[in-house]
């Protein structure tokens, strides 16, 4: 009985696998050992029979028709529903839309600041009207031009600058709003007296108070201003201002210049920016429509 | 034939280009199907599930030998079909295998003109024999034997299509043979002359 590693020997060796030292080796066994010798040569007859076994000739052809081949592996779409146009669709979605986000976060911050600049200037508008009663009161000598076009001066405005508190209907926002047509006023009336103290902003409109209020005659916004200003007789009111502020646009009125104040000038470029954001939104969404589509017809087909 | 560019359109979906590869080579998954399945049927089963199971892994095809890289597959499908036969214990391999011997027509074929019918009857019992012994086998002592002794490849060609190491393909193999030995002692009586190696071309 031969061993394991003897028939492996064996059978590495008719598959003429094996090195050459141990080929050499094998066979210098084999010429003394008749055992081995047998096993080979049933080895060599076993082999013999398996190669000689008949060749089978397949029964069928096992080809795939076109709609096998279709069901068990799709071919490549190509040309309007291919993958590359679904993968372009949904990037081109993806980029619209945070364009979209970015722009309506941008407009958002904006906002935000714009209406930080109309409290935080207003604030000190309304602590430099404070501040500058008194300086007002002492240089109204020097500004004549003021005192002579304001009748009563700036002493209509006292009780909002003394800090009298506004009667409860009025809320913080209808403050801000008086507060925000008093100094423009007051600039106006004083001729860029106040403006040394840095108080307002320095719009283009306030600019232009200053100037109608320095030459009153040489624009109409300037008489406007000018009205505006005589309107502020001492028995004006904070609320008669409010309700002055909130009355219909008459140019009649002092309102209109009050209502034509700076803000309008400052926030010019929104609408801009806001016409890119309303774009990129509706872009998204048209994408994004488009895409959900291709890819529900994908499916559907 | 252009396999590698038949490979390429394949892979790119042409079914005709996959199609002239299956004929190409439908004879021999069959064949090793055959002998490691025992059956006809089977065997016609385990080929088309390799078939079709090679045109959906076909885009992973990433060259090397085809012909390896497609027996791997029919040798997998036939491990699953004989695991789904394990799985129907109701019928058994004895049972799979004809009376009348693998396949009557492909044994016909195999016959000589000069064959009488005691030849031919004689060469059936060998081949039933044989397959028999096959089927005896453990399925991975069967799958290396097939490929070896059946279909000739070379222990490389082996190891690609089983995935195994050189080093088992020849000891399993070794092994493999060694039950075969015992199983075909009997079969050996029976041997036609053409079977027979003299003693000279044994040593």
């Amino acid at each position: 009985m031969i061993s394991e590693r003897d028939f492996e020997a064996l059978s590495a060796y008719v598959d003429g696998q094996l090195s050459q030292r141990d080929r050499e080796a094998l066979e210098s066994r084999l010429a003394g050992e008749r055992e081995l010798r047998h096993a080979l040569k049933d080895l060599r007859q076993d082999r013999l029979l398996l190669q000689k076994l008949p060749s089978q000739r397949a029964p069928r052809n096992f080809t795939l028709t076109r709609a096998q081949a279709a069901a068990i592996r799709p071919p490549r779409r190509s040309g309007f529903l291919s993958f590359s146009t679904f993968n372009v669709m949904r990037l081109a979605t993806g980029l619209a839309s945070l364009l979209f986000v970015t722009l309506l976060g941008l407009d958002l911050a904006r906002s935000g600041a714009m209406a930080d600049r109309q409290y935080e200037p207003q604030a000190d508008t309304g602590s430099a009207l404070v501040m500058s009663t008194a300086p007002i009161d002492a240089a109204a000598p020097q500004i004549e031009s003021a005192e002579t076009v304001i009748p009563g001066g700036i002493a209509g405005l006292a009780p909002v600058a003394e800090g009298t508190p506004l009667p409860e209907q009025l809320t913080q926002d209808q403050a801000t709003l008086m507060q925000s047509s008093a100094p423009t006023d007051l600039e106006g009336a004083q001729g860029g007296g106040i403006a040394g103290t840095g108080a307002g902003p320095e719009t283009p409109d306030i600019t232009a108070a200053k100037t109608n209020a320095d030459a009153p005659t040489e624009t109409p916004d300037g008489s406007a201003a000018r009205m505006n200003v005589e309107g502020q007789t001492p028995e004006a009111t904070p609320e008669a201002a409010y309700e002055a502020y909130l009355a219909p646009a008459d140019e009649s009125t002092s309102s209109t210049a009050i209502t034509s104040a700076a803000p309008t000038s400052v926030e010019q470029p929104r609408p801009m920016f806001e016409l890119w954001t309303i774009g990129a939104g509706v872009l998204a969404l048209a994408l994004a429509s488009f895409t959900v589509a291709l890819w529900l017809f994908r499916r559907s087909s | 034939m252009d396999e590698p560019g038949l490979i390429r359109d394949a892979q790119d979906g042409d079914a005709d280009a996959f199609n002239s590869l299956v004929l190409a080579y439908q004879n021999l998954a069959y064949n090793v199907a055959y002998r490691i399945m025992g059956d006809a049927a089977s065997a016609s089963d385990a080929t088309q599930d390799a078939f079709i199971a090679a045109y959906r892994h076909l885009p992973d095809y990433r060259g090397g030998s085809f012909k390896a890289w497609l027996m791997r597959i029919v040798t997998n499908a036939c491990y699953d079909e004989l695991r789904r036969r394990q799985r129907r214990p109701a019928t058994s391999l004895e049972d799979l295998v004809s009376e009348d011997g693998p396949d009557l027509e492909s044994e016909l074929a195999l016959a000589s003109p000069d064959d009488g019918p005691e030849e031919l009857s004689q060469r059936r019992e060998v081949a039933h024999a044989i397959q028999d012994c096959l089927n005896h086998l453990p399925e991975d002592m069967r799958v290396v034997a097939v490929l070896c002794d059946v279909q000739g490849f070379d222990y490389g060609e082996i190891a690609s299509s089983t995935g195994l190491a050189l080093g088992t393909v020849k000891s399993r193999l070794s092994r493999a043979r060694a039950r075969l030995r015992d199983c075909l002692q009997g079969v050996r009586e029976l041997l036609p002359a053409i079977y027979r190696l003299s003693d000279e071309a044994s040593v």
